[in-house]
């Protein structure tokens, strides 16, 4: 109940603020600065939450296992460019063990990875985004769990969605000002690489939710974990 | 004074219809080295992580366990242990080395446990300094933990674990998973921390050759009872009395010792017969070497020299009657025994083309780094059981996986029955030609079930589901794995597994099998398991190549043995041959008999050699 | 080699942001240049040192400048000098030195993010996380074990599935479908030896209450020294900043307020904050060389 007040918080009065707050003293030409603002902020309730409640060590490691393999996964299949399994691995973890992992999963993803291919000014959007999509998933965990028609459109979502949100940075980061046309402009010219992450994320959750899922339920019913995750 | 005690303790596991304990009592003085050992599933790991309570089995558990005076585990008038005091009281090191580090670096892994105490950071650092200065670990300090080796990580395990300054350190089979060298190591620093530190050890184990000679009190546990405790001397007075599976497991001076002192072993559990000889020896035997049970090589010496001068009128004689009974057999080790006659097996070489052929394979990982492999080669002949043995990073693994085409060599090549195996068409190779038992067994298993897999397996070279159904059933009924089909790869134990990833690879019904270190972690009951299934599949007339560390089961069952060294395969030679030939890297058998008795690879061989000596 | 390995990481985390976000949002070429500067003169340096520069990402970041350069037009019309007109659009000369100023900002930044790999030992990278959100710097510290651990499981499973005949056909998609197998084998394995690692952690006491962190790092008087002169710097760069002093407009015509002494003053104070770890590196040069004489 807490997180949800708390994310209840954050979207409705936070990031309103920062971002009114941001416009009225860097003007417009600060917009990267208020998208930047909010990707950090959007992180911390949920960090916060995580940091201050309890958690198993070995519900610990789980968490610790699944990002390592939504990040060790990018060295899979690097052979293939831009097919991450990270989207993927996010979601599963999210429809199997809840939102608050899911988020955490997906946001550790992004700030890990990016150790091995890069760091840059993009990383907070990463974490955004694939926590982002972690979370939401993990809200609508037993309808995806059931419908694979409706797990399929979540990864065209989610892969739509994370494009988007990087289209969004380039545009501020490019930018004088925030234009739609040259929004419109980036997502067009973008269209190859937002396909692809579809595509790739459709591909990699029709393959990998069953038997990772199983594997998830397996140690959830046998160990004990993840209790107090509805399901 | 005693540290720890068990008292009456039963455990049942949720579902099982038998005890994994049965009124288990047991207790350890402070300053002591016990030995819990049996075969595997005999209850030993149940028992030490129901004392380390944190990590305690679910199950109904009755009985009580005391730390000197505060109640473990039960109802006592006595104070409980708190969670605190168990952690900081009792450390404990499991099997695998790898699963039990939690952190990044060396020097966070160490101080994890500290932190976990609450200490304050100088504390931390002063205790962290301590016991990396003890255990000589300055120089990987500042290592990432995932670049050590497997016997680094073990240490460090141990160091972490004595970081936290426990009384008592629960040890189960800590040296399963090291080459000999690295477990060699680990029980230097366990010695150190017995008579340095004076720290009570439990240690659980399967192989008694290594840690008898340090061991105060050994209990024998079997189904979940304890049968017998006491030292190696009341161990082996109960052997006498009593033949056990166990006993196999003794260093091999004390099994020639209890066979001759009137009791019973089980020598050559492969052996046509396969059922128990008993050999009596004339009652003046024992009291030539008295009543201390000889643990050791030079022990064994000793025993033999003296029964050599006592029991026979000179030790040629033995010899002379020692190479006789052995040359009845026919086993290849007979041929080794004629001191430098190298004779592989004269059937298979006349046999054409050999069944696997890696000549002159040089490897590297990478085009900087040295070769691993610099020109090795070898054959292997239908029927014929090759042991690659080898020390640690020698490239034993790399020559299997060279061998079985996952690696390629950049030069010389590898031939399955004379064809190369890079011209092999896609999707024929793994399927009635080769395959390749890993080391990790796990490693070939996807499934959520054993019977999932295999009939996976099986569907790929059978022409419908019903045959492969069957293949599959009359496969496991043989490796005797029926049992465990409807069972989670990860829920059976390690020799049962290992059986069930052997059926899997043998699903394609290869001519050449592979094994990486199939011996590794398996009791001696499972060890005699295996070999009666791979003579079964050599007298179907596969060929067989397995890489191992393991000197005293390549003696026993290898046809041929070779030593990869340097990059590549030197001295070749049928097992008596080869073992005779090296000093150092023998059977424990071989450097007791050494000078005294000729011919010798096995327990058995002395005792056999021994018996025809005896008036 | 890393210059700053005995600083402090909050001084190197100050460093950064007081380099980075100014440059990032401020939009001025007074702050890109001496950034780019910074940074450049800082990793040729080191490159030089050790002996290893990369003409392949020399190349790399010439490219991306001319790419950025050459497509901002496309995309802005926002100037008023045209250069060409393509398809009816025009091809500004404000929006090509727009683009050349992005570029050179864009590389400005990767290249201080390549300064922070060296700068900062990788131990200390998570350090402030330790003291912030020690539950999350675990985490972390455990991924980094799990990544390096699972990329060499992958081999090894990957080996013994193609030896049972996983990997037999050669195409893409079974590629990928074996490749997909491999993973969920190593899920299996993964998952498994989390529940073991889990044991390891509570048999060493972790989920006592009262849980310490162990901190490596102590802040000392030159931390301190350091520091300051960093935030003193910034403060300049800031009310510079704030009072317009380097305010820059690209379109519709390329203007900036002339310097005045503030202006100044605030270049130069962003200019030294940037030249900082190439100074300690000259330093370190000259202490060794003098160090090394003696001997």
């Amino acid at each position: 109940m807490n997180r949800r007040k708390l994310t209840l918080v954050l979207f409705f009065l936070l990031i309103p603020l920062i971002v009114t707050g941001g416009a009225l003293l860097f003007r417009e030409k600060y917009y990267a600065w208020i998208s930047l603002c909010v990707a950090v902020l959007t992180c911390l309730p949920i960090w916060y939450d995580f940091e201050r409640r309890e958690t198993g060590s070995a519900e610990l490691m789980v968490l610790s296992v699944m990002t390592s393999l939504s990040v060790a996964g990018r060295f899979l299949f690097a052979w293939l460019p831009g097919f991450k399994p990270v989207t993927a691995i996010t979601v599963i973890t999210a429809m199997w063990l809840g939102a608050e992992p899911g988020f955490i999963v997906g946001s550790l993803s992004a700030l890990l990875s990016n150790f091995y291919f890069g760091q840059g000014p993009w990383t907070p959007f990463q974490m955004f985004s694939w926590g982002l999509i972690g979370g939401v998933a993990g809200l609508i965990a037993k309808p995806l769990r059931r419908h694979k028609v409706l797990l399929c459109l979540y990864g065209v979502f989610a892969g739509v969605f994370f494009s988007l949100i990087m289209d969004l940075w380039s545009t501020f980061w490019m930018g004088d000002g925030f234009s739609i046309p040259r929004y419109l402009a980036l997502a067009a010219a973008a269209l190859p690489t937002t396909i692809e992450y579809a595509v790739s994320n459709v591909i990699f959750l029709l393959a990998l939710a069953g038997p990772i899922g199983d594997k998830l339920e397996r140690i959830r019913t046998r160990y004990g974990l993840f209790r107090e995750q509805p399901m | 004074m005693e540290l720890l005690s068990v008292e009456n303790v039963t455990f049942r596991y949720p579902k099982a219809s038998t005890d994994a304990l049965h009124d288990v009592s047991l207790s350890v003085s402070e300053g002591q080295w016990a030995v819990l050992c049996g075969l595997s599933g005999c209850g030993k790991s149940t028992l030490l992580r129901l004392i380390k309570r944190e990590i305690a089995p679910y199950g109904e558990a009755s009985g009580r366990i005391f730390l000197r005076d505060s109640a473990v585990r039960g109802e006592a008038d006595a104070p409980m242990l708190s969670d605190r005091e168990s952690a900081e009281c009792i450390g404990i090191v499991l099997q695998d080395p790898e699963s039990q580090i939690v952190t990044d670096t060396v020097w966070h892994e160490l101080a994890f446990g500290l932190e976990n105490l609450g200490l304050p950071s100088d504390r931390i650092r002063r205790r962290v300094a301590e016991i990396a200065a003890f255990f000589g670990m300055e120089e990987w300090y500042r290592k990432k933990t995932y670049e050590l080796s497997g016997g680094q990580k073990q240490l460090l395990n141990l160091a972490s674990a004595l970081v936290m300054n426990p009384r008592l350190l629960l040890l189960d089979e800590p040296t399963a998973q090291l080459d000999p060298i690295a477990a060699a190591d680990f029980r230097n620093v366990l010695r150190r921390i017995r008579s340095e530190l004076g720290v009570t050890i439990l240690m659980a184990e399967h192989r008694l050759e290594d840690v008898l000679p340090d061991a105060d009190r050994i209990f024998l546990m079997d189904g979940g009872r304890i049968l017998a405790g006491g030292d190696a001397a009341a161990l082996t007075t109960f052997f006498t009395n009593n033949p056990h599976p166990m006993a196999q497991a003794l260093p091999a001076a004390t099994r020639v010792f209890l066979a001759l002192s009137g009791g019973s072993v089980f020598i050559g559990g492969t052996d046509s017969a396969g059922d128990t000889a008993r050999i009596n020896t004339a009652a003046g035997t024992s009291a030539a070497f008295g009543s201390t049970v000889p643990l050791t090589v030079s022990d064994g010496r000793q025993m033999l020299r003296t029964l050599a001068e006592h029991g026979t009128a000179s030790a040629s004689a033995g010899a002379t009657s020692a190479e006789a009974t052995a040359t009845e057999k026919e086993s290849a080790s007979a041929e080794g025994s004629a001191a430098d006659g190298p004779g592989p097996k004269s059937a298979a070489e006349t046999a054409g083309k050999p069944a696997l052929e890696v000549s002159g394979v040089r490897f590297r990982y990478d085009r900087l780094l040295p070769d691993v492999l610099s020109g090795a080669s070898l054959t292997l002949h239908a029927g014929e059981h090759y042991c690659l043995l080898g020390g640690n990073g020698s490239g034993k693994t790399t020559l299997l996986a060279l061998a079985a085409g996952i690696l390629s060599p950049y030069a010389g090549s590898v031939r399955l029955s004379g064809k190369k195996l890079s011209s092999f068409a896609p999707g024929t190779l793994y399927r009635g030609n080769l395959a390749l038992l890993p080391q990790q067994p796990r490693d070939v298993f996807t499934e959520k079930s054993i019977r999932e897999d295999l009939t996976a397996a099986f569907l790929r070279t059978a022409p419908d589901k019903a045959s492969a159904e069957a293949d599959m059933l009359a496969l496991c009924e043989r490796l005797r794995i029926a049992g465990i089909l409807d069972s989670h790869p990860y829920d059976v134990s390690g020799g049962e597994l290992q059986k069930a990833a052997l059926a899997k690879v043998l699903a394609s019904r290869p001519k050449v099998l592979l094994l990486d270190e199939p011996t590794k972690g398996i009791d001696v009951r499972g060890k005699d398991e295996l070999a009666d299934i791979l003579d079964g599949l050599l007298a179907d007339g596969a060929a067989i190549l397995s890489v191992t560390h393991d000197a005293e089961w390549a003696a026993a069952h290898a046809d041929r043995c070779g030593l990869l060294f340097d990059g590549e395969v030197i001295s070749e030679d049928a097992p008596g041959g080869f073992f005779d030939g090296n000093a150092f890297y023998t059977t424990a058998a071989n450097r007791m008999a050494r000078g005294i008795l000729p011919g010798i690879l096995t327990v058995d061989d002395i005792v056999r050699a021994l018996a025809e000596v005896a008036p | 080699m890393t210059i700053f390995h005995n600083r402090h990481p909050l001084v190197l985390l100050a460093l950064l942001l007081c380099v980075l976000l100014p440059v990032m949002f401020a939009q001025s070429p007074m702050l890109t240049a001496p950034a780019l500067l910074g940074a450049v003169l800082f990793l040729a340096a080191l490159g030089i040192r050790s002996r290893s520069v990369s003409l392949r990402s020399i190349f790399g970041y010439a490219l991306l400048w001319f790419l950025v350069t050459a497509i901002n037009p496309l995309f802005s019309t926002g100037g008023a000098t045209p250069l060409l007109f393509i398809s009816g659009r025009p091809y500004t000369k404000e929006a090509l030195l727009y683009g050349a100023h992005l570029g050179a900002l864009l590389i400005a930044v990767l290249l201080w993010f390549r300064c922070e790999r060296t700068l900062v030992p990788e131990e200390n990278r998570f350090f402030l996380f330790g003291r912030l959100a020690p539950k999350l710097a675990l985490l972390i510290s455990t991924v980094l074990r799990f990544v390096p651990l699972l990329r060499r499981r992958a081999v090894q499973v990957r080996a013994a599935q193609t030896a049972v005949g996983v990997y037999d056909d050669p195409d893409w998609l079974h590629r990928t479908k074996s490749q997909m197998t491999t993973m969920s084998a190593l899920t299996t394995w993964s998952l498994e030896h989390a529940i073991d690692t889990g044991a390891a952690m509570k048999a060493r006491g972790y989920g006592l209450s009262g849980r310490t962190t162990y901190r490596t790092c102590r802040f000392g008087t030159a931390d301190a020294a350091i520091l300051s002169i960093i935030l003193a710097l910034t403060a300049v760069t800031v009310l510079t900043l704030a009072r317009g002093g380097l305010h820059f407009d690209w379109y519709p015509y390329i203007t900036a307020t002339t310097p005045d002494r503030l202006a100044v003053c605030g270049t130069i104070a962003y200019a030294v904050l940037c030249l900082i770890p190439f100074l300690s590196f000259l330093k370190e040069e000259i202490r060794w060389s003098f160090y090394r004489s003696k001997m």
